[in-house]
């Protein structure tokens, strides 16, 4: 069964066509690339999914509810997470907070329980739930820490861990290899395939790193200006001419 | 930081923030009946400027129009204690509800412009309100202003009209002025408490995320609309608490004491004492009050020269030092206490523990 659904939709800013007629769909507990040159409009959808923007046609759906229904804030109580291609992390906040405010979804002490500390389990729950993923991930040590000044790896792996914390259905990871070095992307590669397995995930992932797509993912989507150019496994996608046209350039030898 | 030194580090806040409390609670006995009503009067301050705290520092929303949500409080409660006779803490408490609700309405505008066309919006208020309370001079008292009384039997046993005051009950043995001091003190700290918890929560860090990142934020689940309005409506309703107080410690309301003027203060407030933290604006308010009510009465009223007065001056004298703060400390007195912590701590470290650890980058077990 597909879990989200990606159907005729169409962007557009002023004249330029961000996404055109892109129509996919992603079965659960696939892990989903998409990939293609920079500005094929992958952040895009990502944004469209995220509601961050609107599509001028089309329909996205989750588990089978209109997602176009819904505003922004509502998507991460529907199981939706995310990551941010240039980090989009709250450099006033400690690490473990940080992670936290991806709990927000998933938590509901307003203004009069948070005020009279009548948040007092809910708090203790989160904090452990961020806490565990802070381990999960290597980074305990850090969280009591800034944000700012940390290794640009570490801080993306922040961002994963916040992503996390809300039990996502649904993850979206924007570029989660840029700028890490060999040896981490390798183990990135591998903590997205055990958290998947772990949590009992859904993973769509846009990345440059062909080493780690046709690693990890069960299907890939190219894509070339805004329009899919090819869909299927890793091996049948590496071998379409089309794709080696627009993106990979020649036969496939990096990795 | 090692264990010891976090150690040590929890026992010297105990300590200093003892020593604080000790030395707040000993102040009106202290102090003279003169200096006891001045140092009461530093408290609306500090609640005002822990209100724009939250909602400035925070929240990342810029207020100049802190002035006016004061002002509504301090009216609330004359016209209250004027016509109605309520008790004087149901007064604050009404006003603080009427604040929150005028918070929201000046905060509504927040959802659609931000920064410094929000400070412009919150500008016209603070600017428009002492013309609103012009205009109905018939119920405010106008610049006259309006004094705040009660009906008591005088000495010849006739009912007469009397500045209302805040009386100790005999039980305490206390002076008037020493009781009004606990009482709007108690009121203060539970106020400061209640936004301790806040901005250590679900909330706070929701606030927090808006001001640094609002797409994170959003992309997170955070009601950035709620939570901007709701935010500027608590913080209204903290100035309003303080206004109302200010109200009841003078028994008399009049417009000339919120004007932008005002607004500015509790701006600076925030910023000396440093923004974004809890002790801030207490602290940013007694180094206001200690500047108006100890430095400027101190300041000669000709400096020769010149013949400057420099006690007219104070306004250009506070700004100046403003502006040479911000070069020096931008993050106010606490950034500074905290930052000089912290190169003691890493002072105190380095003979232990050998050279500072670095983060580790890689390496998931």
């Amino acid at each position: 069964m597909s879990l989200l659904e990606v159907e005729d939709v169409e962007v557009r800013f002023g004249g330029v066509v961000a996404l055109a007629n892109l129509t996919f769909s992603i079965a659960a507990g696939e892990i989903f690339a998409l990939i293609g040159p920079n500005g094929a409009g992958k952040t895009t959808l990502f944004n469209v999914v995220s509601r961050l923007y609107q599509p001028s046609q089309g329909a996205v759906r989750f588990a089978g509810t209109d997602l176009l229904a819904l505003p922004a804030h509502r998507i991460a109580a529907s199981g939706i997470a995310r990551t941010f291609q240039n980090l989009a992390l709250i450099p006033g906040l400690s690490v473990l907070d940080n992670v936290a405010v991806g709990a927000h979804a998933a938590t509901s002490a307003g203004f009069w329980r948070s005020g009279l500390r009548l948040n007092r389990g809910e708090e203790r729950r989160v904090r452990a739930d961020a806490l565990g993923l802070l381990d999960r991930l290597g980074l305990a040590d850090l969280a009591q820490r800034p944000c700012a000044g940390l290794p640009y790896g570490t801080l993306k792996r922040i961002e994963l861990a916040r992503a996390m914390v809300a039990r996502p259905r649904l993850l979206l990871l924007d570029e989660p290899a840029a700028g890490l070095t060999h040896a981490e992307v390798d183990e990135l590669g591998g903590v997205i395939r055990s958290l998947r397995d772990e949590h009992d995930l859904t993973v769509l992932l846009v990345e440059h790193h062909m080493g780690m797509v046709m690693g990890i993912s069960d299907n890939v989507v190219v894509m070339d200006l805004g329009a899919k150019i090819a869909e299927g496994p890793p091996a049948d996608v590496q071998a379409n001419p089309a794709v080696i046209a627009a993106y990979l350039g020649a036969p496939v030898e990096e990795v | 930081m090692s264990a010891a030194g976090r150690l040590r580090d929890t026992r010297s806040i105990i300590v200093v923030s003892g020593v604080l409390v000790v030395v707040v609670l000993a102040l009106p006995q202290v102090l003279d009946a003169f200096w006891t009503r001045r140092i009461t009067l530093w408290i609306p301050l500090a609640l005002a400027a822990l209100g724009l705290n939250l909602l400035t520092g925070y929240n990342g929303q810029i207020s100049v129009g802190h002035g006016a949500l004061y002002g509504v409080g301090a009216y609330s409660t004359a016209l209250i204690l004027n016509e109605w006779k309520w008790p004087q803490l149901a007064a604050i408490a009404a006003s603080a509800v009427i604040c929150f609700v005028a918070g929201v309405a000046v905060g509504l505008p927040a959802l659609r412009i931000k920064g410094l066309y929000l400070a412009l919006v919150t500008l016209a208020v603070a600017t428009l309100f002492p013309q609103v309370l012009e205009q109905f001079s018939g119920t405010t008292g106008g610049s006259a202003g309006l004094a705040i009384t009660n009906q008591e039997m005088n000495r010849r046993g006739v009912l007469a009209d009397r500045a209302i005051r805040v009386e100790a009950p005999t039980w305490t043995g206390l002076a008037d002025d020493q009781w009004a001091y606990y009482v709007f003190l108690a009121v203060a700290a539970l106020c400061f408490l209640v936004v301790r918890n806040l901005v250590r929560s679900r909330v706070g860090r929701s606030m927090i995320a808006i001001r640094d990142n609002e797409v994170a934020a959003e992309v997170s689940g955070v009601n950035v609309a709620i939570v901007k309005v709701l935010t500027f409506g608590v913080s209204a309703a903290l100035a309003g608490v303080g206004g109302a107080i200010f109200a009841i410690l003078q028994a008399r309301v009049s417009s000339g004491s919120f004007t932008l003027v005002a607004s500015l203060y509790f701006l600076v407030a925030v910023v000396v004492g440093g923004s974004a933290s809890i002790a801030g604006p207490a602290i940013g308010a007694v180094a206001i009050g200690l500047f108006q009510d100890v430095v400027t009465p101190a300041l000669p009223e000709s400096v020769t020269p010149w013949d400057l007065n420099a006690k007219a001056a104070t306004p250009l004298i506070l700004g100046t030092m403003l502006i040479l703060l911000m070069l020096a400390a931008p993050g106010g007195i606490v950034g500074s206490a905290r930052q000089l912590r912290a190169r003691l701590a890493v002072r105190a470290q380095r003979p232990a523990d050998g050279p500072i650890p670095t983060p580790t980058t890689g390496g998931t077990p």
